[in-house]
């Protein structure tokens, strides 16, 4: 393979500047703009028909972006996400806070998009456990009830406040991840599998049957709502001349901790920490000569996911107010690891979109009823086929080359001299 | 200060049945480049998966340093901090990982911080990354722009011979006192094999010992200061490369027992 020209490729990292900036922040923020009322259209519609109509067109417009003659404006859209991330942050989370504003008509809508945050959370967390560090972890669904139960027998034994008690739940669901870390140190791949898919259906039984810790099949009931100074969580948000249904709450604050989770994930990502965990992922062996603690990382990828997972639950408990067995079934730990490979494993907004799309989808055909799982079954095969790297994969940063240094190995000369000194001192076993 | 940067003492592996390095007695002396040769299957690699701890010794020991630590009582990874990187005969790069982040890689030992500091990333933190790559930089520019231009490439975009390259740099990242070069060469040109073996000089004169397991005689005999041949997991002879090359236990394993020292193993070799 013939090596890049040399300056081309330092040009093509350099950050951009003035006019053509703005022209970035501009396309990022209309495009995610644009997705958004797309995607809030999506919702309104009631009607099954049109809906279908309005997800072919969907579809459509996805595929020509890729392939079609559009392609070109996908590319443009593209470079400009590149360089104009935070734009497209702040773009994307206005409207996501304007949503229940939007929405304030139809609190089921509020409650699902709560839902989704939720799930926003807890797939950002099998991310760290299965998109960084590839570790295949089937028994997710073990921490969310770990932090569920956790929050709710506080609350409802001793009454800790949830602000507390969400905390205290994400730290016991790291133990939980803790626990299982240690076995699953001994097998990779799909036996890691088998063994977290085992320990998420013993630790169901357990909830089952461990009546003084977790009531057995009745579960924990009436637990009580979070609530900020006077403000109880099940009373309508009043936001100025707004006056949002209660579920608004639950909305602004799963939607809270689901961006504090990304931002913590994406840090880690691009810290040493999650590089070591890639380099495990990629070869385990040649990370454990090149200095990484395989054994280290591998237990800190099981807590730290696990802690979202718990944090999840937590949030997911005072919201319904009931916790039981039946919340976190092997169903429940498939449906977080589905979000995260359908979404791209290893990106967070991936994550997050497989997240809300996957609660969304099927509370939207609802009117199929047994077909819908069906149907979800189809569209899934389909697509793992079509894209099995997920529906938004990983995309590496560009680092800028350190330029001063840089600089200081004067290697600006064109062309690569090596080349030349090498065959002048051809003479070397010649 | 010992001669010896590192040694093994007796040092014995069995695989069920096969004993594939027997009471194995080598040493690593301090500012040399060593060749390990050995036909195929002769415990080469298996002796550097010893040294590196992929595999535990059944008897024997390994010394490392000075003063002399025990290295089968480190895992791999502290092994790496102690001051020993590897390159793999089949290479093993992390291919999803862009080129300078192969090398980062190899810095982890160093690099200090925890879950908090990664979260936060204080000012402590981003000095650390920015001398991380600039130490990056200087380590791939070893290779001239070989590597610098496909900088923020993924590893499996490079070709054949710029992975070996970004092995070494990668190895080279953790500063290593010992390296040890797993066949460099294997499956490169004869433009390329020289190349490696002007790699391997400057990488020596910047001060690191140097262990490398190579079958071009070419190679062994452009850089090796000392040459240990081992075969059946035993070694069968040790010196310069030219008592190496007519030891006749040398060339009993490498052709049997009725072949003459015309006949030697290399590729090409001179005589």
């Amino acid at each position: 393979m013939p090596e890049k020209d040399f300056v081309a490729c330092q040009a093509a990292i350099e950050p951009q500047k003035g006019p053509r900036r703005l022209v970035d922040a501009a396309i990022a923020g209309t495009a995610v703009a644009a997705l958004c009322v797309a995607f809030a259209v999506g919702l309104a519609i009631r009607q099954l028909p049109y809906f279908v109509v309005y997800l072919a067109a969907a579809i459509a417009i996805a595929l020509l972006l890729r392939r079609g003659p559009m392609a070109g404006i996908a590319e443009r859209v593209g470079a400009a996400f590149g360089s104009s991330r935070p734009t497209a942050v702040g773009v994307l989370v206005l409207a996501l806070a304007a949503y229940p504003i939007l929405f304030q008509g139809n609190p089921y809508l509020i409650q699902v998009g709560a839902l989704s945050a939720i799930y926003v959370i807890m797939a950002s967390g099998l991310n760290i456990t299965l998109g960084y560090a590839g570790l295949l972890d089937i028994g997710f669904a073990v921490y969310f009830g770990a932090g569920a139960y956790t929050s709710a027998q506080l609350a409802v034994n001793f009454g800790v406040s949830f602000w507390i008690g969400i905390v205290l739940g994400g730290l016991c669901a790291s133990i939980f991840g803790f626990i299982v870390a240690w076995p699953a140190l001994r097998v990779h791949d799909h036996y890691l599998g088998l063994v977290t898919l085992g320990y998420g259906l013993m630790m169901n039984l357990l909830a089952r049957n461990l009546r003084f810790l977790t009531n057995g099949t009745d579960g924990v009931i009436n637990i009580p709502p979070p609530s900020i100074g006077a403000h109880d969580f099940t009373r309508p948000l009043i936001l100025g001349p707004l006056t949002l249904p209660f579920q608004a709450n639950f909305y602004y604050l799963a939607l809270a901790i689901a961006l504090i989770t990304c931002f913590v994930s994406y840090r880690l990502r691009e810290s040493s920490l999650g590089r070591a965990w890639e380099a495990i992922r990629e070869d385990e062996i040649a990370a454990r000569c090149s200095g990484v603690n395989a054994r280290g990382m591998k237990i800190l990828a099981f807590s730290t996911g696990a802690f979202f997972g718990g944090v999840g639950g937590s949030i997911f408990a005072h919201m319904i107010g009931y916790i039981g067995p039946d919340s976190f079934t092997f169903l429940e730990s498939i449906t977080v690891l589905v979000m995260v490979v359908l979404g791209g494993a290893g990106n967070i907004v991936g994550a997050a979109l497989g997240a809300v799309l996957l609660v969304i989808i099927p509370e939207r055909f609802r009117e199929f009823q047994e077909l819908r799982l069906l149907l979800f079954g189809v569209a899934l095969v389909l697509l793992m086929i079509g894209r099995p790297q997920g529906i938004l994969p990983r995309r590496r940063a560009r680092r800028l080359l350190p330029q001063e240094k840089l600089a200081a190995l004067s290697l600006g000369e064109a062309g690569p001299g090596r080349n030349a000194r090498a065959s002048s001192d051809g003479t070397l076993g010649a | 200060m010992p001669r010896n940067l590192l040694w093994t003492e007796r040092l014995t592996i069995d695989f069920g049945g096969i004993r594939a390095v027997d009471g194995l007695d080598l040493e690593v002396r301090r500012d040399e480049v060593l060749a390990i040769i050995g036909p195929n299957g002769s415990g080469k690699t298996t002796l550097f998966n010893l040294i590196a701890h992929l595999y535990t010794p059944t008897s024997g020991k390994i010394h490392f340093g000075n003063p002399p630590v025990d290295l089968a009582k480190y895992a791999a990874h502290e092994i790496n901090a102690l001051g020993v990187a590897r390159t793999f005969q089949t290479i093993r790069l992390f291919p999803n990982l862009t080129v300078v982040e192969n090398v980062l890689i190899g810095m982890n030992a160093r690099l200090k911080g925890g879950l908090i500091s990664a979260v936060l990333r204080p000012p402590r933190t981003r000095r650390q990354e920015t001398e991380a790559e600039e130490e990056a930089l200087e380590i791939l520019s070893l290779f001239g722009h070989r590597l610098i231009s496909m900088y923020n490439e993924p590893a499996f975009t490079l070709s054949y011979a710029n992975r070996r390259r970004l092995e070494i740099a990668r190895a080279l990242a953790s500063r290593p006192k010992l390296l040890l070069l797993d066949e460099p060469a294997a499956g490169m040109n004869p433009n390329e094999t020289r190349e490696v073996m002007e790699d391997i000089r400057r990488i020596h004169e910047g001060g690191r010992s140097i262990a490398v397991i190579e079958h071009d005689m070419n190679l062994v005999e452009g850089i090796a200061h000392r040459v240990v041949a081992m075969d059946h997991g035993v070694k069968i002879a040790e010196g310069s490369y030219r008592e190496v090359r007519a030891d006749p236990e040398v060339i009993k394993a490498y052709l049997g027992s009725g072949a003459n020292a015309s006949g030697m193993p290399a590729s090409g070799a001179r005589t």
